[in-house]
């Protein structure tokens, strides 16, 4: 790993990664979390056909939709990579990735165990459930492309193509239900949404999503951080051989 | 930091532990069954996955930060050392 003169490595010290900021937005993640289970468990009524699983979907579409932003902000960070090759784009877009990929095998298994007791089936090969898993092979790769790169430069430099191919496919996977039917229910809320819910039962998913991205945000501060120290120590390393 | 990780990854346990234990409690004080009602054993494991899939990755971190920490002091001691030998 070369980092470039916009910006260096610095070597890893105490100073380096104990960001202030940080800590408070991992408390703040930790705080937001606990409030939103109490809405989810307490304050969210249970819908009346699906039941107390229905409540899945409070971690479900939230955790999903913060995925899908993963994904784009991997890619545009791959892509601030490219036009300006500074090894931060490039951090950012590896962190957004492996917390991406976190986020998003989680929908899938809480999608999984949703669909099994509503649907009967744990999987369906339908346009939705193919493009999800398109889209989770192509962020295993994207990792997968960095970590197999012959050097560094070159794994960043695909894994952000990679990345971008990825967020191409977000909004079809978004669209999918609306677009080519399947048993994937139709959207109820955000833009281009068919369906409704009851107050409460916003207001807890919209809390969901705020917790659910502030603690994507702190993961993604965390790691970059990690990341630049690894940098750092790659440079400590050569310089002791 | 990593005494954040870890504070972290007590924290998504706890949230863990009390997402299991709500619905429990929730479904002991109902008095009425309502329909779908009996699949609890989906709505506790699908909130296991999700906080254990967050746990793990916490963990995950604190792990490779801890790593890291404890090849920079060796480096650094080895440097120091060769250092004070040249």
């Amino acid at each position: 790993m070369t980092p470039n003169a916009t910006s260096p490595a610095r070597p890893p010290s105490r100073a380096s990664s104990s960001g202030a900021w940080r800590q408070w937005l991992l408390l703040a993640a930790g705080a937001l979390v606990l409030i939103d289970l109490y809405l989810i468990f307490q304050y969210a009524p249970t819908e009346r056909v699906m039941g107390i699983v229905q409540r899945l979907f409070y971690f479900h579409v939230p955790v999903i939709l913060t995925s899908f932003l993963s994904f784009v902000l991997a890619a545009a960070a791959g892509v601030a990579y490219l036009a300006r090759r500074s090894r931060t784009w490039d951090r950012i877009a590896y962190a957004s990735t492996e917390v991406g990929v976190v986020f998003f095998t989680t929908a899938i298994l809480t999608g999984a165990v949703w669909a099994r007791p509503v649907w009967g089936v744990w999987w369906v090969w339908d346009a939705n459930g193919t493009l999800t898993f398109v889209l989770w092979l192509i962020f295993i790769g994207c990792l997968m492309t960095r970590a197999y790169a012959p050097d560094a430069e070159r794994g960043a430099r695909w894994s952000a193509v990679v990345a971008v191919i990825g967020a191409a496919t977000v909004p079809f996977l978004y669209m999918a239900a609306d677009w080519w039917g399947g048993l994937h229910p139709e959207r109820v809320t955000g833009p281009g949404a068919q369906g409704s819910l009851e107050r409460e039962m916003l207001l807890t998913l919209l809390f969901s999503f705020v917790a659910f991205i502030t603690l994507f945000i702190a993961l993604v501060a965390e790691r970059t951080a990690l990341r630049r120290d690894e940098d750092a120590l790659e440079e400590l390393r050569r310089a002791a051989a | 930091m990593p005494r954040m990780i870890r504070f972290l990854s007590v924290l998504l346990a706890a949230a863990a532990l009390l997402a299991l234990a709500a619905p429990s409690a929730m479904a002991a004080a109902s008095a009425q069954t309502a329909p779908g009602e009996s699949n609890l054993g989906y709505l506790l494991a699908g909130t296991l996955l999700t906080w254990a899939g967050f746990f793990a990755y916490a963990v995950y971190i604190g792990r490779k930060n801890r790593e890291l920490r404890r090849e920079v002091e060796e480096l650094r001691a080895a440097l120091a050392e060769r250092g004070a030998a040249g």
